[in-house]
């Protein structure tokens, strides 16, 4: 099943009054590139009073003070939370009447929400995120196969989701046994992006930009052969898309990839260890 | 000094030297059906991260497939696969020649092409 993301509701049932001091904890997924896993659980505490109150006192978490005051109403109060847990990174928010839904902004598998302090506010974990941010795989290169069929990539493994191993002399290879944020990384050959208006960059190599117009040429020089009914206009047309097809197939398909090829200079010879 | 490199705009141009009437929405058609055609061949490499599924074997490479963010694969060729080790390391893993595996674990398979 595809991995969640946490999301929690908190219905908040009276006005202002009743919730200067009240703080509740929310968990959120954080993403830091330069971290290894780059995705953990991050701590908040959601706390709501008057805007030079002072913030209660929790410890491993992050505040976020919902500005309020005494005589505002549960739809405004559920506004402003919205509106504070909104300019955090790692959520989502949105507010309907005086429910707030919050939805982490990452997969991953995270702390239940829950009430610190707090008078006539409900707190519910509505989807459980799911996967966890690390791999209980050791040794992936031993463990692990992918084959590919059609357009599926078919990944494969011997261990369970502890690490173990699971597999028997007949059944050596499963699918994976655990729900990994990010788990599996891809390298290939993509498609470029397509254009959509006059002012676009072509994504593609500079040494395969004239290519482009001889396969436009081409099609166009099809076209003009296609629609007129003088037979020298036609065979000139043919002669100059046939010209521009071989251009476009001899910079593609036979010199593209020694046009752009960025590989230079004297390579290493790597010589197996045989002791 | 900064690398030449040509825009639609200037493509449009050179074509139009030759073909002063051909319409704007039709050279651009022929643009993409170019770099299609040019995307089958080695020209971009990409790297994507796709969540790993519990008891999910089969992963979508089609065109509509999306990585962990959502974004599109545009997927042509794989070339290395690398899996999340213990300590947040990506490390290839081999290639199964054999396909002909005796096991397939697709109990809870989304994307299994069914027939209709």
């Amino acid at each position: 099943m595809a991995l969640a993301k946490e999301t929690t509701t908190l219905t908040i049932a009276s006005n202002g009054t009743n919730h200067i001091g009240d703080y509740v904890l929310i968990y959120g997924v954080s993403f830091d590139a330069s971290s290894k896993p780059a995705y953990s659980e991050t701590k908040y505490f959601v706390w709501w009073g008057v805007s030079d109150a002072t913030a209660p006192s929790v410890s491993n978490a992050t505040g976020v003070h919902v500005v309020i005051a005494g005589g505002d109403t549960s739809s405004e109060v559920a506004t402003a939370t919205s509106s504070a847990i909104n300019s955090l990174d790692d959520f989502s928010s949105s507010v309907d009447g005086s429910i707030v839904t919050i939805i982490n902004a990452h997969y991953g598998n995270v702390t239940a929400s829950n009430v610190g302090t707090a008078n006539a506010i409900t707190v519910a974990t509505t989807t459980s995120g799911t996967g966890s941010f690390i791999s209980n795989i050791k040794y992936p290169e031993n463990n692990s196969m992918y084959f590919i069929e059609g357009d599926k990539l078919a990944i494969l493994s011997k261990l369970d989701s502890s690490g173990n191993r699971n597999n028997t002399a007949r059944k050596s290879l499963k699918s994976i046994q655990e729900d990994l944020v990010e788990g599996l990384m891809i390298q290939y050959y993509a498609e470029p992006n397509s254009v959509t208006a006059i002012t676009d960059s072509l994504d593609i190599d500079n040494a395969l930009e004239l290519s482009v117009v001889d396969y436009v040429k081409k099609c166009l020089y099809m076209d003009k052969a296609g629609k007129t009914a003088d037979p020298n206009i036609m065979q000139a047309s043919m002669a100059m898309a046939t010209k521009h097809e071989r251009n476009f197939k001899e910079a593609i398909q036979r010199y593209g990839v020694r046009k752009k090829d960025k590989t230079g200079g004297s390579r290493v010879v790597k010589v197996p260890n045989l002791v | 000094m900064a690398v030449h490199s040509i825009t639609v705009k200037k493509l449009i141009s050179r074509v139009r030297l030759v073909f002063p009437d051909a319409p704007e929405a039709y050279l651009l058609n022929l643009v993409n059906d170019a770099l299609v055609e040019i995307g089958m061949y080695k020209t971009k490499v990409v790297t994507s991260k796709l969540n790993l599924e519990s008891n999910k074997m089969y992963y979508d490479l089609a065109d509509g497939a999306t990585d962990a963010s959502g974004k599109t694969l545009e997927a042509n060729h794989v070339l290395r696969v690398y899996i999340m080790d213990n300590e947040g390391d990506y490390i290839k893993i081999p290639r199964l020649i054999d396909k002909e595996i005796l096991l397939a674990d697709v109990t809870n398979e989304s994307n299994l092409n069914v027939p209709n």
